[in-house]
């Protein structure tokens, strides 16, 4: 992974001590070939032969770029035809505006945030394009009302370009960045990508989603630090302290100040051009510098393992910021393996309240309750 | 492709066909067609020719415009340059205006 990081700070590099076919490997699991492939050009003395190979990575990209791109197109024609309000999360507007490129930056879907009162609007018009939803179960409100206690999105796989869409009602996990949607979509920015309009988030709130989504997932992928420092670098407004307090400030509103630190600190860490000032802001270097260590162990981070996935708990039980939300994590987490099962084994739904534990303590407590009355009386 | 030749003339109009979505790779140019979903790729010259055709121009023009920047003679560039704009046209990725 070192060998990625310099290339990206564009240091000096002896390619002769280099593995190829490893840094590929490791540019694939960290998202970054696209990336590695433009820094290349920076090092005339680089082999053709590793050019090559991510060039040949980069092509791959770009080919899934435009798949993507094309299935992007289509499903904002159908939105718009039906006047649901949507953003597109990451993917390749921001590529486009973070690199100038929108398939340099590798994704493997689509993320599409929505207000959560158009999900079934939303559901029924994507099944009707020929997408299946994973898990596939029939939405009514109730039922939402208990999503939007554990899950924020809905993946959507159309069977025959298996192109994949992850349809956010949340931007994040309950327990941080709640948002108003409406507000959000006042506030609403456009991007432009070969010739079609697509929406945004607002500014701070885009920075505020990178920096949170890349704190839940342990900043196991290194194109997501390299986002944060191109963000800093190349999209904030030329007066940085006004987008700093009131990037602090909802940060705290948000529960994410934590989430934001360490993603300032890491993007810091490892890339010394990442705006430097943006420390002073958040009060919490000791625990980062704890989780930067943390993150520093390979064996941990580079495959998603049972090992990986409870260091990403862990690591998400010590961001949480508020007592409430570090309940809510405690009682709500586990629904994600619930929800699979339930998908692949097709549960009947009177069982869903078994994906809350919450739900199983409150009939427990209220069990408990009942039995002592009766043994009191 | 002699055949199509004969379909190619200097006073043609050409443009892009504006629904094909494109991405550049160094020097080269990946499309796909919109419709069925098909990948091309471009080389070099042929990335060229795709940038001079960005906005309506005329064949004579274009084949001009080739012969400055390659500095080649006009009849070798219309000999090359016809077979391909042949294939853009029958794979609908220019069209004639």
């Amino acid at each position: 992974m070192q060998a990625l990081i310099d290339i990206l700070n564009r240091r000096e590099i002896n390619f002769s001590l280099i593995d190829f076919q490893d840094l590929i490997k490791q540019a694939l699991h960290h998202r970054v070939t696209g990336l590695i492939h433009s820094a290349l050009n920076d090092y005339p003395l680089a082999s053709e032969k590793l050019r090559q190979l991510f060039k040949h990575a980069q092509q791959k990209n770009s080919q899934n770029a435009l798949k993507q791109l094309q299935s992007l197109i289509r499903i904002n024609h159908l939105f718009q035809q039906a006047a649901v309000p949507y953003f597109v999360l990451k993917g390749l507007p921001l590529s486009q505006r973070l690199y100038g490129d929108f398939a340099r930056r590798q994704s493997i879907d689509i993320d599409i945030l929505i207000d959560y009162q158009d999900l079934i609007k939303v559901d029924m018009l994507l099944k009707d394009a020929g997408y299946r939803a994973y898990p596939d179960i029939k939405l009514y409100p109730n039922l939402i009302n208990k999503l939007l206690l554990s899950n924020h999105d809905i993946i959507y796989i159309h069977p025959n370009s298996q192109f994949r869409l992850e349809l956010h009602f949340q931007l994040n996990d309950p327990y941080n960045l709640t948002i108003d949607f409406k507000k959000l979509w006042e506030k609403r920015r456009s991007a432009e990508l070969m010739r079609h309009q697509f929406h945004v988030l607002p500014l701070i709130d885009e920075w505020l989603y990178l920096c949170a989504h890349g704190s839940k997932h342990g900043w196991i992928r290194l194109r997501w630090i390299y986002d944060i420092v191109e963000y800093q670098r190349t999209q904030l407004p030329k007066n940085t302290d006004i987008f700093w307090q009131v990037a602090n400030k909802k940060a705290y509103r948000y529960g994410a100040y934590k989430h934001c630190q360490l993603a300032v600190d890491i993007a810091q860490y490892y890339f010394p051009k990442a705006n430097a000032q943006t420390l002073h802001e958040f009060p919490l270097k000791k625990l980062t510098n704890n989780l930067i260590q943390i993150y520093q162990k390979p064996k941990i981070n580079n495959k998603i393992s049972i090992a990986g996935q409870v260091y990403q708990e862990l690591l998400l039980w010590k961001l949480t910021s508020r007592f409430r939300d570090k309940l809510h994590l405690l009682l709500y987490r586990p629904r994600n393996q619930f929800w699979l099962i339930w998908a692949k084994k097709r549960v009947p739904i009177c069982f869903f309240f078994l994906c809350y534990p919450a739900y199983v303590l409150k009939i427990t407590r209220a069990i408990f309750r009942k039995i002592f009355k009766r043994s009191e009386q | 492709v002699k055949n199509n030749t004969l379909n190619i003339s200097v006073d043609m109009r050409l443009i892009r066909n504006p629904t094909l979505l494109t991405n550049s790779i160094d020097d080269e140019l990946v499309m796909m067609d919109d419709i069925n979903g098909t990948y091309f790729g471009l080389n070099a010259v042929a990335k060229k020719i795709w940038e001079l055709l960005e906005h309506s121009i005329q064949v004579k023009s274009l084949l001009e415009s080739l012969t400055n920047i390659y500095d080649i003679e006009f009849k070798q560039c219309q000999a090359d340059v016809y077979p391909f704009l042949n294939t853009l046209l029958e794979k609908n990725l220019v069209q004639l205006c």
